[in-house]
C-alpha cells in the first residue's frame, strides 16, 4: 500500500473513531478534485458545492464500507459520479432511456473527427471541449468525462455506472459519435481542414 | 477480419482495451487498408479535444472541509439522498411510532388518574366551595339574574347573547361538571 493510501486508510479509521479533524482532513485532500468533476457536468458553482458535499456526507455513512481494497479516491469518485448523475436526472436532465434508445436517436453514422489545429491555445482548446460537452446528453458526458479526461478502464466506468462492458463500448461509441457531430454543428471552422 | 469488423474494434483499440490476441489481427488489418488506418487516425484524433482539462473557474469555498466535517458529525442528511423514498418512509414510521407511544402513554396516565380518583372517597358537597365562599344556591341564583335581561341587578353582561342560557340548563351544566 502506497503512502497515500495507507494514509487515507488511518483517516477512514481515525474518522470511525469520531475523530472530525481526520474527516476534515480527508475532505481536504480530495475535495479539489471532486469539484472539478463536477464542473464537468454543471456551471453552476452552487449545484458544484451541494454535489460534492451531498457527496462527502455519503461517503460519511457509508465509511464503514470502505474496505480499502480500492483507493479511497476510486470509491468516492464513484459515489461523486452517482450523486451528480442523480441530481441531475432528478431535475429532468438526460432521460437515460431515451437516449439509449435505438429508435429514438437513430442509428449513428460515423463522422471524421475534426482535429484542433496546432495554433489552438489551450484554454481556447479545452472552453470548446466543455461547450460542446455542455450540449451533450448527461449520459454521454458521463462515460467521456470517466474515459477521457479521468482515464478509467472499460471495467471501471462500468463499475462505476452499474452497467456491462458491453453497455460501455456502445455508449462510449455513441458519445463520441455525439461530440463529434455537435462539435461541428458548434465549430464548423474546425472541420474545414 | 473484414472492414466492418476492423471498425467496430478501432475505438478499444485506441482505448488499450483489446487483448492481444484481439488487437494483433486488427493491427494487421489496419496494415493493409488504408480507409480504416484512416478511420483509426480520425478516431485518435478526437482524444486531442481532451488533452486540456477545463480550466475550472469554481473555487473550493473557504472552510468547506470543516463545514462538510461539523454537518456530517451531526448526522445530516445528504440533499440528493439515492434511497430518498426509504429515508421518507423511514422518517414518516419514525413519527408514526412516536406519535402512537405517546399517545398509548397518555391513554395510560388518565387511566391511572381515573382508577386513583375513583378509589378517593366522595364527600357529600358540603365541603365545595369556590374560593368567593358562595354556596352553589347563590352562585345559580347570580346566574339567573344575569341571563334574565329583566332580573334585579344585572348589568347587562349577558345580555347581548343570542342564546342567553336557561337556568335550568345551566344548573345541569354544573351538576354534570361536578
Amino acid at each position: 500500500m502506497d503512502s497515500a493510501r495507507s494514509l487515507d486508510s488511518t483517516l477512514v479509521q481515525q474518522t470511525l473513531s469520531g475523530d472530525a479533524a481526520a474527516f476534515e482532513e480527508l475532505v481536504e485532500r480530495y475535495q479539489g478534485r471532486l469539484f472539478a468533476l463536477a464542473r464537468h457536468y454543471t456551471r453552476n458553482a452552487v449545484d458544484i458545492e451541494d454535489m460534492v458535499q451531498d457527496t462527502f456526507l455519503k461517503a460519511y455513512r457509508r465509511l464503514e464500507s470502505f474496505d480499502n481494497r480500492s483507493s479511497f479516491y476510486t470509491w468516492i469518485y464513484r459515489i461523486a459520479t452517482n450523486t451528480i448523475l442523480d441530481v441531475l436526472k432528478r431535475r429532468g436532465r438526460s432521460p437515460i432511456r431515451a437516449v439509449e434508445d435505438p429508435e429514438v436517436i437513430g442509428e449513428v453514422a460515423p463522422v471524421d473527427a475534426p482535429t484542433p489545429t496546432a495554433a489552438l491555445e489551450a484554454a481556447e482548446l479545452s472552453e470548446v471541449t466543455r461547450k460542446v460537452l455542455d450540449e451533450l446528453p448527461d449520459i454521454f458526458k458521463a462515460v467521456l468525462v470517466m474515459r477521457e479526461f479521468d482515464g478509467l478502464a472499460y471495467q471501471e466506468i462500468a463499475d462505476n455506472l452499474g452497467i456491462s462492458i458491453g453497455t460501455v463500448e456502445s455508449r462510449l461509441f455513441r458519445a463520441r459519435a455525439r461530440f463529434k457531430d455537435k462539435l461541428l454543428t458548434l465549430f464548423p471552422e474546425y472541420g474545414e481542414h | 477480419m473484414n472492414c466492418q469488423d476492423s471498425r467496430s474494434l478501432i475505438p478499444s483499440y485506441l482505448d488499450g482495451e483489446l487483448s492481444e490476441h484481439q488487437a494483433g489481427p486488427l493491427r494487421q488489418h489496419l496494415m493493409d487498408c488504408q480507409p480504416c488506418r484512416k478511420a483509426a487516425a480520425g478516431q485518435k484524433a478526437l482524444g486531442r479535444w481532451f488533452e486540456h482539462e477545463p480550466v475550472s473557474d469554481v473555487e473550493v469555498p473557504a472552510g468547506f472541509a470543516q463545514r462538510v466535517s461539523r454537518l456530517a458529525f451531526a448526522g445530516a442528511v445528504p440533499r440528493s439522498s439515492e434511497e430518498p423514498l426509504e429515508v421518507a418512509a423511514s422518517a414518516e414510521a419514525s413519527f408514526q411510532s412516536t406519535v402512537l407511544w405517546m399517545t398509548a402513554a397518555a391513554a395510560a396516565v388518565l387511566l391511572a388518574v381515573s382508577g386513583m380518583l375513583a378509589q378517593l372517597p366522595r364527600g357529600d358537597g358540603s365541603n365545595l366551595r369556590a374560593g368567593t365562599e358562595q354556596t352553589l344556591e347563590e352562585t345559580l341564583d347570580e346566574i339567573d339574574r344575569l341571563a334574565d335581561p329583566a332580573g334585579a341587578g344585572s348589568e347587562g353582561g349577558l345580555q347581548d347573547m343570542s342564546v342567553p342560557v336557561p337556568a335550568e340548563d345551566a344548573s345541569e351544566g354544573i351538576d354534570e361538571k361536578r
